[in-house]
């Protein structure tokens, strides 16, 4: 079956920033911008709580039905038909996000490189890639990821020292003074693309313990939340929020203010190659999982055969979807978070329900699957029974990610007495974010040698079982 | 130029399907449907855009009818306090 894959817990992470980060590049910061203005580098916030309540939903999901997707595990709360009707919601979700990222890296395209290729032709040389990915699986995708995104994260968490020279803190000023209204919408806009993530819930057997897939999760949308928080800053002090809020691709300006002496210019070439490919595999990751949704809904069908009739049909309908890229761009800002807001949390309380509820179905669905599964997937189990036993402890980077929004509502508040309060808050918003980062990648390191030693413990075991 | 690339796209996709077809002779009840389903859409559309024919897609209703409510709420209660 297409979902029994096993990836690295590191590619996981870096799979999750690239999921999150490279809308940056993208339209998300101009729609945030335009509402928030200066404080723009304050809307990240609770798409970054939201990405970790997903993160702990995978964690609950995975933990009781483990070597399960979030669709099969769908089908058996809910029952065939009922399993059936939320998948097909959730594989014409998967459709949306994967038209709406086809769309938009081919107007990108469009706008900066190939200006007067016709949009079809872009969109075409695009499926071709995608059609080629199609026939892998997400360990390909995962390695590759792994060779971008990475670089594309630094060269972004360098933009301040690349900037130094274009760089004024007082165009930062005055810092949240934004009214708590568009503020928080701005942290809706942001929260659609951070919606993204639950997609990953189509891999959740790819990594065999659930703790560290958690983990994972966490490090991966911090990171990407951090690097973010840094990108949106540094646009707001090199080019002041007007700039930022009237064009169309912010960052790509961003990046194109960078001179590096008078000789190393078109430093947005290097990066632009950075994160063409990142962006091409996020959306590889949702065709992947497009492809996983069908086969749920079909019964465990394998759906990878069908790549090429899944591509052209990506391709014509991510033609006919948007006529301008005004229309995406309104598509992106005032649609998109309905529908993730409509969708996502629905979906998400309604499986934490029933799976709560089902506490007997689940536990007897776990051992008729014990019986069927290979050597690998009785170590899953195995690992998770453990998980069970242990009560999970309240995470530190949770802590310092609810005290970086506690300081925003402060600053906010206290924004009318004096600046300076703001902009102490606003340095403690960024320290608390910083923190949860480190925090997050201690736990993940900590997962990371707990999942090794319950590996080693269990192997004698499973040897003897063989003898 | 616009018709010429449909039609060259439309040629090689039937080609495809040709060589598809063959495989699918010996597919299931379902997976059969599956590529039916696929191929017809896709058809469709193919022959959509070589007459000019706009389709109209769910995005499209977002973007006509739910993006316009969402924005003058926004620039109803938004806008006065950006200002």
């Amino acid at each position: 079956m297409i979902t029994k894959q096993v990836i690295d817990h590191r590619q996981l992470a870096w799979l999750t920033a690239s999921i999150l980060i490279t809308e940056t590049l993208a339209s998300i910061p101009h729609g945030l911008a335009n509402i928030s203005k200066t404080d723009v580098w304050f809307t990240q916030i609770i798409p970054i709580l939201y990405a970790l309540l997903i993160a702990s939903f995978f964690y609950t999901v995975s933990k009781k039905f483990p070597g399960k997707n979030i669709f099969e595990v769908t089908s058996l709360l809910l029952g065939n038909w009922g399993g059936k009707a939320v998948n097909i919601l959730f594989f014409l979700y998967i459709w949306i996000i994967l038209v709406r990222d086809v769309r938009e890296i081919s107007e990108f395209v469009g706008f900066f490189l190939l200006s007067e290729t016709p949009s079809e032709v872009i969109l075409f040389l695009f499926i071709l890639v995608m059609l080629y990915y199609g026939k892998t699986s997400i360990e390909v995708i995962a390695r590759v990821n792994a060779l971008f995104v990475p670089v594309y994260l630094l060269a972004m968490a360098f933009l301040p020292v690349l900037l130094a020279n274009e760089i004024n803190p007082e165009r930062a000023l005055p810092i949240l003074s934004t009214g708590f209204l568009p503020l928080g919408t701005a942290n809706v806009i942001g929260l659609s693309s951070y919606g993204d993530l639950l997609v990953l819930g189509a891999f959740l057997p790819s990594l065999a313990d659930t703790r560290l897939f958690k983990a994972s999760v966490r490090y991966g949308t911090l990171l990407a939340g951090v690097v973010i928080t840094i990108v949106l800053f540094v646009a707001i002090v090199a080019m002041g929020a007007t700039i930022t809020s009237k064009f169309y691709y912010p960052v790509y300006l961003l990046v194109e203010q960078i001179h590096i002496t008078d000789f190393l210019d078109r430093v947005e070439v290097l990066l632009f190659s950075a994160w063409f490919p990142a962006f091409t595999l996020k959306i590889m990751v949702l065709y992947s999982a497009f492809f996983i949704c069908l086969g749920a809904i079909f019964n465990n069908t394998d759906c990878r055969k069908f790549n090429i009739q899944g591509g052209v049909f990506i391709f014509l309908t991510s033609y006919f979807s948007f006529e301008r890229i005004n229309e995406l761009a309104h598509f992106i800002k005032y649609s998109l978070p309905l529908i993730v807001l409509g969708f996502q949390p629905a979906f998400m309380l309604l499986i934490y329900t029933v799976s709560k509820l089902s506490k007997k179905t689940t536990h007897s669905n776990i051992e008729i699957t014990d019986g069927q599964v290979d050597e690998s997937e009785n170590k899953q189990v195995g690992s998770v029974n453990t998980d069970v036993d242990k009560k999970p402890k309240a995470c530190r980077s949770t802590w310092f990610t609810w005290s970086a929004l506690a300081f925003v509502i402060l600053g906010k508040v206290l924004h009318s007495f004096s600046m300076w309060f703001a902009i102490a808050c606003a340095a403690a918003y960024f320290t608390s974010l910083l923190l949860a980062l480190w925090f997050s990648y201690q736990t993940f390191r900590r997962s990371r040698r707990r999942s090794l030693q319950e590996n080693v413990q269990h192997e004698p075991s499973l040897e003897g079982a063989k003898g | 130029m616009n018709k010429t690339f449909w039609v060259i796209f439309l040629s090689i996709y039937v080609v495809t399907l040709l060589y598809e077809y063959k495989k699918m002779k010996r597919a299931s009840n379902k997976e059969k449907g599956i590529f039916y389903a696929f191929s017809l859409l896709c058809l469709f559309f193919i022959t959509a855009a070589l007459f000019g024919i706009k389709v109209y897609m769910p995005m499209q209703f977002f973007v006509d009818y739910i993006s316009p409510i969402t924005r003058s709420l926004a620039n109803r209660y938004l806008d006065p306090i950006i200002k």
